[in-house]
């Protein structure tokens, strides 16, 4: 597990061309670990592969994962479903980047899901942008 | 790379049996477990037949049993050359996968004044398919578009995944550059290019780590009166962008 688990580092420019009346208007910006949130890709692995989960139960499940292990702080965590897809029971969730390592933590710790087996599979991560593949 | 050095990112095992002479990894986590190891093929002594060629040749082949696939790319009538090289390889043709998706009422920030990393986040929304159209209260996601927004009536989103050489990209660009001058006023396009995220460079020779992430990537928006903005990100360990 990564503890700076929030770096990400971004340049912005701007250059507006063909403008001779105004000094070239050129700025660079360069952020570092500014990121607001963080993307998790995960996959909810259950022993029972016929077990439909809607996006508001994973959602609730995620909420009990991160209270199991951090309490009230961690239920309070602001963690966005963006993406799920039942029929792979992946998702793509969006995280405040100080909750990173609690919400990575609470799902990896977890074991079970109604009375089975089950994991989560964090299958890629992002600081700045969420992207739907998976690269090699 | 682009100039003739070739770059071995490699464990502690496999960079004591080949020998040669590399730094440590500024991804070390404690231990010094990686290295680097760069190698001047412009080198006089590296061409076939010299003296370092030979040594390399020979420590590959024989002291390390490496098997590995290797992507290849060509520039345009470039297939010849390469003929009598993969004749003596299996070797498969890989195509770039193109995916088209048309979008209409589309939620878009103000993408002149958005700030970038507000404006990714939307990008890589729409990339994605997530909905912005999500209340503050709302319990599954509460992303939404940044504040001013417009709403477009249609906008094409397309994806190649591929190993594309740099002259495409460029190519991809300035036909987007011309579309945008013969279009109605307030089109704007945006190009974003990912590297992969394993790759032991990025920008310029500078060493890239994964660590949990691996960002490695370009964004290009272009506005119609030639103005742009160009988002270059990466790791936080990584050196800066150019």
């Amino acid at each position: 597990m990564c503890s700076q688990a929030a770096e990400n580092e971004m340049e912005s420019r701007m250059k507006p061309d063909g403008e001779k009346t105004e000094p070239p208007g050129y700025q660079r910006v360069v952020l570092k670990n500014a990121s607001p949130h963080h993307y998790l890709k995960v996959r909810l692995l259950l022993e029972d592969e016929s077990t439909r989960v809607s996006a508001v139960e994973l959602k609730r499940f995620i909420i009990s994962c991160l209270r199991g292990l951090h309490g009230e702080v961690g239920a309070a965590l602001e963690v966005d479903v963006l993406k799920y897809d039942e029929e792979t029971l992946s998702a793509l969730l969006r995280v405040h980047s100080r909750g990173l390592v609690k919400l990575w933590s609470s799902l990896t710790l977890q074991g079970s899901y109604q009375n089975q087996a089950c994991a989560f599979r964090v299958l890629q991560r992002d600081a700045a942008y969420s992207r739907s593949r998976s690269r090699s | 790379m682009p100039n003739g050095h070739l770059v071995l990112s490699l464990d502690k095992d496999t960079f004591e049996m080949l020998g040669f002479e590399g730094r440590p990894s500024r991804f070390n986590n404690r231990t010094c477990s990686r290295f680097v190891v760069p190698v001047d093929l412009t080198d006089s002594s590296m061409a076939p037949g010299g003296r370092g060629y030979l040594r390399l040749n020979k420590v590959l082949r024989s002291h390390l049993n490496l098997q590995m696939d290797f992507l290849i790319s060509h520039h345009p009538g470039g297939r010849a050359t390469l003929q009598p090289l993969l004749s003596r390889y299996v070797w498969s043709e890989h195509r770039p996968e193109v995916s088209r998706r048309s979008l209409s009422n589309l939620v878009c920030p103000d993408l002149q004044s958005c700030d970038p990393l507000s404006l990714l986040e939307w990008l890589g929304a729409v990339d994605a398919d997530v909905s912005c159209e999500n209340l503050s209260s709302s319990f599954l996601s509460t992303l939404i578009c940044p504040e001013p927004k417009t709403t477009l009536s249609q906008a094409l989103s397309m994806s190649v995944c591929g190993l594309l050489l740099p002259q495409d990209v460029q190519q991809l660009v300035e036909q987007l550059r011309c579309y945008l001058q013969q279009t109605q006023k307030e089109s704007w396009a945006s190009v974003t290019v990912h590297g992969f995220t394993d790759s032991p460079v990025s920008w310029g020779d500078h060493e890239h780590g994964v660590l949990t992430g691996g960002e490695n990537f370009y964004n290009l928006l272009m506005f119609q009166d030639l103005t742009y903005r160009l988002h270059l990100a990466t790791g936080a360990h990584d050196a800066c962008p150019p």
